[in-house]
């Protein structure tokens, strides 16, 4: 036979995708096969594969919906006892594109009714809390409403740390019927790796001397680069090894052009603009001594999970969560208000991104490898079922 | 000149059309620098024409240029698997008209249903098609319930194979959900023998008694009609 398409990747194809996938069910087991269809698909960094790279052992078949519409399509096709599962991540397709509060309540609004109708078909709603309100929320009271109906229809609701069980309580009101704590997965593994730290800053033009601190992702306010960027200026005349690698896309969005002229013109920082291939993640990571997480707030960050699995130990702010992902003894906090004590923790390294912390990144980031944490989860969710 | 020469394009995809459609459809795929607009005219014209291994032909060559459209993607697949159905390892397309005469495999006599496995008195399942063409269909049958094992009045307790949204599908692909479904239905009703009623339904029948046996379930079919 011939597949002409790569599986997963186009929403036409959906229905083939889907249930292909479900013929490699284990249909003789005791526990029966769980078509596990999740939205919204997210290719852009690999924590979905990494969560469900595990589910198959538990005969649980996880399905890419690329567009939520086509789920009835498949619920068409599945045979009428199997069980079926919505595993919704992130909510921002639900309002995006709205011009008016209103009419991100009517979207809201029309999803909720989405949601009891495929429910009453005996869809189980599995949700994963990735942040507890969108970055640069336009409609906070829209985006509320739709969290508390997450949290009041789930059958289960994912967190990736028991401490934000009780913010979503305080923030909505709302306790979830059922939830699981699963933690992030770091991202060992998930990406090329064979590169040492001499290579790595041969390829990017690093001094083999320099103290490197990465920042890797897009660029955006909430993550706090242009207020770390006058802390950083202040360390390097305390120390002139330091160095500053940013990689990472600039969002339209403010602050972003701005700091994009500042680093250009800063000889400390070195920027590189623009997605990072997957075969290029090593070398920004293997060439740093440590990362630098400057966010003014974050619940959980898929790139803590990635500098965890190249053992990096972290200078982070006080507005970021790294909720199960960094061992305490590889962590230095700062405070974005306070750019004299940043500089100064910065030029002068403490233990906590010394090599023994590194060794201590390792060791934890293999404890929560995406095989371990994709069982956890899968056991948690066949659990509820 | 780069220029010129996309300028007679259309002047010359006009002439080749013209001769093939007079002489030869698939020479045209043979033409040197052929474009992939003159490619899917044939496949087109080759479906109309119902001339299925042209039209694949031209599927193939449109998929091999990265040229092909997600339908006709999906109508190659359901086509090489139409005619690919009856190769080794694959299950045998259904002839066009029921032949229970004709038996399947070593183990059926003219005009009887296909059994695989056997142990009298233990639930069977029994699977059928209406026609060879027709949907898939099956029951489970509990002769010590006193339902007779028969095909024609073992009907009553259908299970249902069949979904509307396999209709698209290739034709491989939902006989492997069906022989998924049917193995589940089997597994959990205890189910020892498993009985195809016609020669189209037969490798079904014996992919399911294969699939219940190798989980090494104690009521797992033992004996196997088809090698």
């Amino acid at each position: 036979m011939i597949i002409p398409w790569r599986r997963g990747t186009a929403a036409a194809h959906f229905l083939d995708d889907a249930l292909s996938a479900l013929t490699a069910a284990d249909w003789t087991a005791a526990e029966p096969p769980v078509a596990c269809a999740y939205w919204p698909v997210d290719l852009a960094n690999p924590y979905q594969a990494l969560i469900y790279s595990g589910f198959p052992r538990h005969n649980l078949v996880p399905i890419r919906l690329r567009e939520f519409g086509r789920f009835d399509s498949l619920l068409d096709a599945l045979p009428e006892d199997l069980p079926r599962v919505l595993h919704v991540h992130w909510l921002y397709e639900v309002t995006a594109g709205s011009g008016s509060q209103g009419d991100a309540l009517a979207r809201v609004t029309r999803f909720e009714g989405e949601i009891r109708r495929l429910r009453g078909r005996g869809v189980r709603l599995l949700w994963t809390v990735h942040n507890v309100l969108p970055h640069e929320t336009v409609y906070p009271e829209v985006e509320k409403r739709l969290r508390r109906f997450m949290l009041e229809n789930s059958d289960l609701v994912h967190v990736m740390h028991d401490s934000h069980l009780e913010l979503l309580e305080s923030t909505f009101g709302v306790a979830p019927k059922a939830a699981a704590v699963v933690s992030h997965p770091s991202y060992v593994g998930a990406y090329p790796d064979h590169v040492d730290a001499a290579a790595a800053r041969a390829h990017l033009g690093v001094p083999r001397t320099a103290r490197v601190l990465v920042t890797f992702g897009q660029i955006r306010p909430y993550k706090g680069h242009t207020a770390f960027f006058d802390a950083f200026d202040r360390a390097v005349r305390l120390e002139p090894r330091l160095r500053w690698l940013v990689a990472g896309k600039v969002r339209d969005e403010p602050g972003g052009r701005e700091f994009m002229r500042r680093a250009a013109e800063h000889p400390a920082v070195l920027f590189y603009p623009g997605f990072v291939p997957e075969a290029d993640v090593q070398f920004y990571l293997r060439a740093a001594d440590a990362a630098v997480f400057p966010y003014r707030s974050s619940l959980n960050s898929g790139a803590v999970a990635l500098t965890a699995g190249f053992d990096l130990p972290v200078y982070a702010s006080t507005g970021t969560s790294l909720s199960d992902l960094m061992p305490p003894e590889a962590v230095v906090r700062f405070d974005l208000d306070d750019p004299e004590k940043t500089a100064r923790l910065l030029a002068e390294p403490p233990a906590e991104v010394s090599a023994a912390a590194r060794d201590a990144v390792r060791t934890h980031s293999r404890g929560i490898a995406p095989a371990v944490v994709s069982d956890q989860l899968a056991t948690e969710l066949r659990r509820s079922l | 000149m780069r220029r010129l020469r996309r300028s007679l394009r259309p002047v010359r995809s006009g002439a080749r059309r013209a001769r093939a459609r007079l002489g030869d459809l698939g020479a045209l795929l043979n033409t040197r620098g052929v474009a992939f607009q003159d490619i899917r005219w044939v496949a087109r014209t080759a479906l109309a024409r119902d001339q299925p291994d042209l039209a694949e032909r031209a599927l193939l060559e449109l998929v091999r240029l990265g040229k092909a459209s997600a339908e006709e993607q999906r109508l190659l697949r359901r086509l090489a698997d139409e005619r690919g159905a009856g190769a080794p390892g694959r299950q045998p397309r259904p002839s066009t008209a029921p032949e229970p005469s004709a038996g399947v495999g070593s183990g059926s006599s003219a005009g009887r249903p296909v059994e695989a496995g056997s142990s009298a008195g233990s639930p069977q399942l029994l699977i059928w098609r209406d026609r060879a063409d027709a949907p898939l269909q099956a029951t489970l049958v509990d002769p010590a319930a006193g339902v007779p094992a028969d095909a024609g009045s073992g009907r009553s307790g259908t299970v249902a194979v069949w979904r509307t949204g396999w209709r698209e599908l290739p034709r491989s692909l939902a006989d492997e959900l069906a022989i998924g479904l049917l193995t589940r239905v089997a597994v959990r009703n205890g189910v020892t023998t498993v009985r195809a009623d016609d020669p189209s339904s037969a490798p079904l029948a014996e992919a399911v008694t294969r699939a219940v046996r190798d989980a090494g379930r104690p009521s797992a079919p033992t004996s196997e009609l088809i090698p």
